[in-house]
């Protein structure tokens, strides 16, 4: 299926690769029902799209209403009094109760919808000639079929005019007119005949292109090469059969033979009817008036499938549907020069697989996500900026703030707890706690691994970085002998099945077995990691866990297996902030409750977002949640809690590097955050103006300002420097070298 | 024809060198990025060369040219 493609242009230092070819991208698209019709529109023969219908009626436009009827045909007065309504039976409406009366609605075009008499875009004029024989409606609207297709037509019939045809029909010499205004402009030469007969067709069909005789005529079998229609009773049928004629003619002509039948096509479109409640018609074709017409269509629930996007912060923010957006992200891909506009889009989706659990057909949008980033990566074209705070605070997670031990005493251990590098950085309390109860209760010695499982390398495709972390704990894990991995975050149970075959367990698994002491009796709702969208039992045990502990469950709008992303994942908090916030904002919003999670980045993500949250742990061992850490208290907490348990429990010494004495001026920390410069940083660049005196004296300002290139950022402090230290003014960076 | 330069400031004898105690003076210098390199002219300090990149600039103009740059 995957049809790859490289194309390496050394010389000009280009490189691109296309992860899929047009064909899976078709595959991929055709997934999603959403550009599939309404079901009204798959039931009628016509194919009429009488949700935009419905639309345009409700707001009392029925001239826009006719027109998109006209443009399936003309015969609008033919249905208003005729039309058989197929499409109420099949409107999803008439499950709980009616179905929209679009009959009534027709007729209502034609009552209040003009005219008719419209600039009809004419297709060029045709050299090739063509004949209908016929006295009835099929012949006459095969013959506007085909003069609008830009054919000169002959149309044989023994009437003494069109008008007659739908006269027939029950219509009045103006409803006639006001329909027949369709053909002014056509090429179509009416040859009346006394009587239609059969023998004149070889004559006929010599002279022309093409042939298509009415069924009414009942011939029987017809020379080859002429154009048979099925005989129908329903006028929407008969239109049906004179379009579907047509373009057998029309494919005769071409010089492509075929016989296929019309077909009705089911739609697959899926509508939810969840909260739908079914309604009696207002009107019917016999009483319909403007007012009630608007009414009727105002009960049309305007069918479309959304399941994806009602609970996607991120794909109403970028006002997509994914269907479109991998298109966008295919050109994205495609594109060797040129301004890669979807770069944003595709690091703005944190990969939760909420709109993936939400589509009836599973339709797996961030799977396009993660092969474009791969893909980014793999050509250069990933932009730097987007991961490499987060792709640093990794590293920092496994080599500054890393720790693998045993416990002390043993050499090997039965269990090893991962707490992830979140909890570290936002609640070292309670990894101290738990590590320290899982010590007392388990058998068999616990040791410790505090570092970065490698979901942040990832998420960021970083395959080496990836494979480097994983090498890293398989390497401890080994040297604890192997030991089954107690993970407190689903996100690294997850990493660690999916790249690894070490055994694992989730911290509230091993607790429950424990026994858990009940410790609140609130009502509380759960908020579901990403982590665990494809684990039924992670969530269940939670939920066990949550119970035991006291706390009643109050289900929150989308939880489960269709929980929202907190903001986190995906490293969107740091690629986009702004997505993240709201992201936050809505997993928050969800419930006046208290929120427990299980993931400590989900934590403090709905804490940052105003919502009264604790992780299940903090809840179990009576932490309190504190402030929410900034960036640079986040690292410290790693590095504090590193010293702690070393010291503690190991008796070994830590030492962690001596900042300056600095003092943030108002606002400068919030500043600073939002710019996603540390405190360290600061240090670092404070410390080199130490040894170089290189800077500059603002004297407008009466501070100084210095410089440093860390890695790939040059960072500015302004500052001015007392006795007691430094106080900080601002600080500022930028990626572009200056020289 | 002189050459073309993207950005300008006159320090206008506002910004001293801590280092060399001489005021800065409008020079040239040149912002990379990605292969990418644009002439401008910033305060420099005449004695050591120490260029010096304002807030406005780091965080307005900057800041966009690198965003848009990383999307090429």
């Amino acid at each position: 299926m995957a049809q790859e493609k490289e194309h390496g242009f050394v010389g000009k230092h280009y490189l691109m690769k296309q992860a899929f070819g047009q064909e899976e991208l078709h595959e991929r698209e055709a997934v999603c029902t959403r550009e599939d019709p309404p079901a009204c529109m798959a039931a009628c023969p016509l194919h009429i799209d009488m949700r935009a219908v419905c639309d345009h009626a409700a707001k009392g436009d029925f001239k826009k209403a006719a027109g998109v009827i006209r443009t399936a045909t003309p015969f609008l007065h033919l249905l208003a009094r005729n039309c058989s309504g197929t499409c109420v039976e099949a409107c999803r409406l008439s499950e709980p109760g009616d179905g929209i009366a679009l009959p009534a609605l027709e007729r209502a075009c034609a009552l209040y919808g003009g005219s008719g008499a419209v600039n009809r875009f004419m297709l060029p004029k045709k050299s090739q000639k063509t004949a209908v024989f016929g006295d009835d409606l099929f012949a006459l609207a095969c013959a506007w079929e085909l003069g609008k297709k830009g054919y000169e037509v002959c149309w044989y019939t023994a009437c003494s005019s069109m008008k007659d045809v739908l006269s027939e029909w029950g219509l009045s010499e103006e409803e006639a007119a006001s329909d027949l205004t369709a053909f002014t402009g056509l090429r179509i030469t009416v040859r009346k005949q006394e009587t239609l007969l059969r023998e004149q067709l070889d004559e006929v069909c010599a002279g022309t292109d093409a042939v298509c005789v009415s069924p009414a005529l009942r011939w029987g079998e017809l020379p080859e090469g002429i154009c048979e229609a099925e005989a129908e009773e329903e006028p929407e049928r008969i239109l049906a059969e004179a379009k579907h004629a047509s373009l057998l003619v029309e494919r005769r002509i071409q010089g492509v033979h075929t016989d296929e039948r019309r077909e009705e096509k089911k739609s697959r479109l899926f509508v939810t009817m969840d909260g739908v409640k079914g309604s009696r018609a207002r009107t019917d074709v016999e009483h319909v008036t403007k007012e009630s017409a608007i009414e009727e269509a105002k009960r049309c629930i305007q069918c479309q499938c959304l399941e994806c996007i009602k609970g996607c912060v991120y794909l109403q923010h970028y006002k997509r549907n994914p269907r479109a957006a991998i298109r966008e992200i295919y050109n994205n891909m495609s594109i060797v020069m040129g301004n890669h506009m979807a770069n944003g889009m595709i690091n703005a989706c944190d990969e939760c697989g909420q709109c993936k659990a939400a589509c009836p057909n599973g339709f797996d949008y961030p799977d396009v996500c993660r092969i474009a980033k791969h893909t980014m990566v793999e050509t250069g074209k990933m932009p730097p900026s987007t991961h490499e705070f987060a792709l640093l605070d990794e590293a920092f997670s496994n080599q500054e703030a890393f720790l693998a031990r045993p416990e002390p005493g043993y050499e090997t251990c039965r269990y090893l707890f991962f707490p992830g590098c979140q909890a570290s950085a936002v609640s070292p309390d309670t990894v101290e706690a738990a590590y320290a109860d899982l010590r007392e209760r388990l058998t068999g010695g616990v040791g410790l691994i505090l570092g970065c499982c490698g979901a942040v390398a990832k998420w960021a495709a970083r395959e080496d970085l990836l494979k480097e972390a994983m090498e890293q704990f398989l390497s401890a894990w080994e040297q604890m002998g192997k030991p089954v991995v107690i993970c407190a975050c689903p996100t690294c149970q997850n990493v660690f099945l999916e790249y690894t075959k070490v055994p694992t367990a989730g911290v509230w698994e091993i607790l429950l077995e424990l026994g858990v002491e009940p410790v609140s009796h609130e009502t509380v709702a759960v908020h579901d990691a990403c982590g665990a969208r494809g684990s039924e039992k992670i969530r269940q045990d939670v939920r066990t866990f949550v119970e035991t502990l006291g706390c009643s469950i109050e289900e929150m709008p989308y939880s489960g297996e269709q929980t929202p992303c907190c903001g986190y994942g995906g490293l969107v908090k740091y690629a986009n902030p702004e997505v993240a916030g709201k992201k936050a904002d809505f997993a928050a919003g969800r419930s006046d409750r208290k929120i427990l999670t299980y993931c400590m980045a989900c934590r403090d993500q709905l804490l940052r977002a105003g919502a009264d949250t604790c992780h299940i742990l903090e809840l179990a061992y009576g932490v309190k949640p504190g402030p929410v850490p900034d960036l640079s208290q986040r690292r410290f907490n790693r590095l504090l809690l590193k010293q702690r348990l070393l010291s503690e429990l190991w008796k070994e010494e830590y030492r962690m590097e001596t900042m300056l004495p600095v003092r943030y001026a108002d606002g400068v920390e919030a500043l600073m955050e939002a710019r996603m410069i540390l405190k360290s940083d600061v240090d670092t660049v404070l410390k080199a103006y130490e040894t170089s005196g290189e800077a500059v004296f603002d004297e407008e300002n009466q501070w100084y300002v210095t410089s440093l290139r860390l890695g790939n950022v040059t960072f500015w402090v302004k500052f001015t420097r007392a006795e007691e230290g430094y106080t900080v003014h601002g600080a500022y960076s930028h990626r572009m070298t200056v020289e | 024809m002189a050459e073309k330069n993207y950005y300008t400031i006159d320090p206008m004898g506002k910004l001293t060198c801590a280092k060399c105690k001489v005021a800065l003076i409008k020079g040239k210098a040149t912002f990379g990025y990605l292969g990418n390199a644009f002439p401008v002219e910033l305060p420099v300090c005449p004695s050591c060369g120490y260029i010096y990149v304002p807030e406005e600039l780091a965080m307005g103009k900057v800041l966009t040219v690198e965003r848009s740059l990383e999307d090429k």
